[in-house]
């Protein structure tokens, strides 16, 4: 119904998430009594209380005056009308809640009145019941006095529609820090499983124990699994030529454990345990040279493959090993 | 909140099958061989993460195009714009291959769709099928080609599995390793993680489940002290550390509730997963201490035949239960129907707080045969194809080795199900038992839904969500429905006491 209603930046609540709004009848789930921040009453998923900001009056005025400089409320973007602005204390956050409704405000039938009365500041309605018959575009005396209930009913109606949609909004926000948090959280336990599975494969490696996808045992320990030639991270490419640029000098079987090299401290922290194993490779003694405790703290890849290439004898430093043996 | 990948100056890309351009050929819903309405917008991504900056842009796609292996986007449907006016279609397409490809995909479709009928049509006939197949194992393969090639590779195999099995018993032995599968199915776990975690970067799919189901919990639970969550089948445990860290952070109700999960475990080795249960166990345990969320954990041994029974539960008196369902993770195994129903109906009898059940979404069944169910799978997987390949075209090998270690296996799992059960009327879905069983739904939530259209817009812009119940979000692809997740609550008004 409000098609430019919610900019794309905002996104995520389409017109189709404003069922009913402005329409006699039609009212959200949201109800009036409840407080801006929740939305359906069994809803869990609330923020910590925000400090309300009052829009009182002169603020209002600033922002009209503001918006109006702008090119009007569909130009005018919630950054702009900050610096235009120029209130302390102002935030994004407290002048986008405040665009949309005052762009469903303009767009609900206002009158030609931008600036409400007294009786509209704070969140709209809810600290000033005794305005409760108005838009926030239309004073509130101008509408008593348009006769008929039917009137007064799809105000209400618009009005609990646009507390519904402050609630939501604030909801989408809320559920994007959540998201943000979740995902993070099930990356770090995906790396927890990565780094297991990982180790899981070293020991393999190590004890030369090949899975049936693998023949035989070389000099190097382990011929190179079939599915190197898949480079399932092509994605992470940077990794994978960082690996190959050593392959010379590196067994090969080191690929084999990448799973995902996105992960450098688990790449290196396997490197050692197949190094100890690798008695007979030829350039052994190098890498003999590099026997790093396997329970030592992660090399930074890059420097161990600097190590390898350069350094006959490496004394290899991470956080505070020698390099020689163990 | 500049979360959507979509750029607004990316030029519009005519390769896909379902752009909207106006060269295209397709519109309305043509061959309705297929009944899937294929002409959405082509995807729209984030070139400039992917390639190099802009300028290479049109290079990048020369060189798709060129490249023989690399076919852009030639998702399963071009047969069926092929089916209509092939001279037409070529005007979609400057590239002569691209033509040659749709008319090979139309091609493989019918051939698959003989093999198909030949094995269980009425006049049924296994010497065709046979030969129908070995034609087919000749034009395709599993890691080379067309979205539609590689597919059909993948269906080839599952075909031929049936028609093996078909001689000597029930195709039941077929989706746990027999001596056969084992060589394509025993994967080394590191490329099993692999895959997973790069179909968990490439697409929603994973995780729409797993974040769906959780926020219903968390909602469920906010004036819980004690959780109990008893999960079918916890593979890696990865759904449950967003939760965990959820309800760590969580603000309403009593603080820092007292998660207790107990998983199923089963005697068997037909599992797929990374690890034991009992290290899921650890690493979950370990989880929640490094956030300080309260957690124990259990196992739950089902029978033999994989019979959950309900009295081997341990409950604690004023903890709210869920029982989570999650049928859908890539490399789940194969679940045999009855061991499905007696977790669900088990969970019946336990008065649980929520049961959350995530599940593929498949076409209207019916009284439809094998033949027609097999298709609505090709339609199914095409898509699925198709997803990955929208996001990320340039990562084929990636893809490649999705499809191998989970998807190839999926579709001889799925085919297998549908030879097994088609005729049956057990074909249905599980929501549906739920609610003929006397479930009663739980209203999604508008944050959930918000929830889902965030995870979905940090993809490609062809993943969509509906709402397609009070209680059921549905994540689909362009016009086809992949994944359903429904949550539902014990069919007896429950008291649970909170404690």
């Amino acid at each position: 119904m409000f098609p430019r209603l919610i900019q794309s930046h905002e996104g995520l609540l389409g017109p189709d998430d404003f069922v009913g709004v402005g329409v006699v009848g039609g009212g959200g789930g949201g109800g009036g009594g409840n407080p801006g921040h929740r939305g359906d009453p069994c809803l869990v998923l609330t923020s910590d209380p925000k400090p309300r900001l009052r829009w009182t009056t002169d603020l209002h005025e600033r922002f009209v005056d503001a918006v109006t400089q702008l090119g009007g409320a569909s130009k005018a973007t919630p950054k702009a009308i900050m610096r235009t602005m120029n209130v302390k204390g102002l935030t994004l956050f407290h002048l986008k809640s405040h665009l949309q409704k005052y762009r469903l405000g303009k767009q609900s039938g206002k009158d030609g009145a931008d600036a409400p009365k007294d009786g509209l500041s704070g969140s709209y309605l809810l600290e000033n019941p005794g305005s409760g018959n108005s838009t926030p575009s239309l004073p509130s005396s101008d509408l008593n006095e348009i006769s008929g209930f039917g009137r007064n009913y799809e105000v209400k109606e618009a009005l609990r529609a646009q507390m519904e949609m402050q609630s939501k909004l604030h909801l989408q926000v809320e559920a994007e820090k959540h998201l943000q948090i979740r995902q993070d959280a099930e990356r770090r336990y995906m790396a927890m499983l990565e780094r297991a599975c990982k180790m899981l494969a070293d020991q393999f490696i190590g004890s030369a124990i090949i899975d049936t996808e693998n023949q035989k045992c070389q000099a190097y320990g382990v011929k190179m699994p079939r599915n190197l030639s898949i480079d399932p991270l092509g994605f992470y490419s940077h990794e994978v030529t960082a690996v190959h640029g050593t392959e010379d000098e590196v067994p090969p079987n080191l690929h084999s454990q990448r799973g995902d090299c996105s992960t450098e401290s688990c790449l290196t922290s396997h490197e050692s345990p197949r190094i100890l194993a690798l008695e007979e490779s030829p350039a052994g003694g190098k890498k003999r040279a590099m026997g790093i405790d396997s329970t030592s703290a992660p090399l930074i890849w890059s420097e161990a493959k600097l190590k390898i290439r350069d350094v006959a004898v490496p004394q290899v430093s991470p956080h505070g090993l020698t390099g020689f043996g163990m | 909140m500049a979360m959507a990948m979509a750029i607004d100056d990316a030029p519009e890309l005519d390769f896909s099958a379902y752009s909207t351009s106006p060269t295209t050929t397709t519109t309305t819903t043509t061959d309705d061989e297929y009944g899937c309405n294929w002409n959405d917008w082509s995807p729209v991504v984030d070139w400039n993460a992917l390639s190099g900056g802009q300028d290479d842009f049109q290079d990048l796609i020369e060189s798709m195009i060129d490249e023989s292996g690399l076919q852009p986007a030639r998702s399963g449907v071009n047969y069926q714009e092929g089916s209509n006016s092939p001279s037409t279609d070529t005007t979609m397409f400057t590239d002569e291959e691209a033509s040659r490809d749709d008319s090979k995909g139309l091609r493989l479709v019918h051939l698959l769709m003989a093999a198909a009928e030949a094995l269980t049509g009425v006049n049924k006939c296994h010497e065709l099928a046979r030969v129908i197949l070995v034609r087919l194992k000749e034009l395709v393969s599993p890691t080379d080609g067309t979205n539609m090639e590689r597919l059909a590779a993948h269906f080839t195999e599952a075909l031929q599995g049936l028609l093996e099995g078909a001689g000597g018993g029930h195709g039941k032995h077929l989706i746990s390793s027999g001596p056969q599968r084992d060589d394509h199915h025993h994967h080394h776990q590191t490329d099993v993680l692999a895959a997973f975690q790069l179909m968990q970067d490439l697409s929603p799919y994973v995780k729409f489940g797993h974040f769906t189901a959780n926020q219903a919990i968390l909602e469920a639970v906010t004036q819980h002290r004690r959780v109990h969550i008893v999960d079918y089948d916890i593979m890696e445990g990865i759904q449950w550390a967003s939760l965990m860290q959820a309800l760590v952070s969580r603000k309403d109700g009593p603080p820092s509730p007292h998660l207790r999960i107990t998983a199923l475990s089963r005697g068997g080795n037909g599992r797929r997963s990374i690890g034991t249960i009992q290290e899921t166990g650890r690493r979950l345990t370990a989880f929640a201490a490094s956030i300080g969320q309260p957690f124990s954990f259990h196992q739950c041994r089902l029978d033999s035949d994989e019979t959950f029974r309900p009295s081997s539960l341990k409950l604690v008196r004023g903890e709210a239960l869920i029982f989570n369902c999650m049928l859908h993770l890539p490399h789940f195994c194969y679940r045999a129907p009855e061991s499905v129903a007696s977790f669900l109906s088990g969970a019946k009898t336990l008065n649980p707080r929520l049961v959350t059940l995530v599940e593929e979404e498949l076409g209207p069944i019916g009284d439809q045969g094998f033949v027609s169910r097999f298709i609505d799978s090709l339609h199914h997987y095409s898509a699925l194809y198709d997803s990955l390949e929208a996001g990320f075209p340039m990562q084929c090998r990636a893809r490649a080795l999705v499809e191998r270690v989970f998807l190839g296996p999926r579709i001889v799992g799925s085919l297998a199900r549908i030879y097994r059960t088609c005729g049956d009327k057990e074909g249905g879905s599980w929501r549906e038992w739920l609610g003929a069983t006397g479930f009663r739904p739980v209203d999604i939530s508008f944050a959930n839904h918000c929830q889902a259209k965030l995870l979905l817009g940090l993809f490609n812009d062809g993943y969509r969500v509906e709402e397609l119940a009070s209680n059921r979000l549905v994540l689909g692809w362009k016009s086809r429905r992949l994944l359903s997740a429904s949550i539902w609550t014990s069919p007896f008004d429950s008291d649970s006491s909170i404690s």
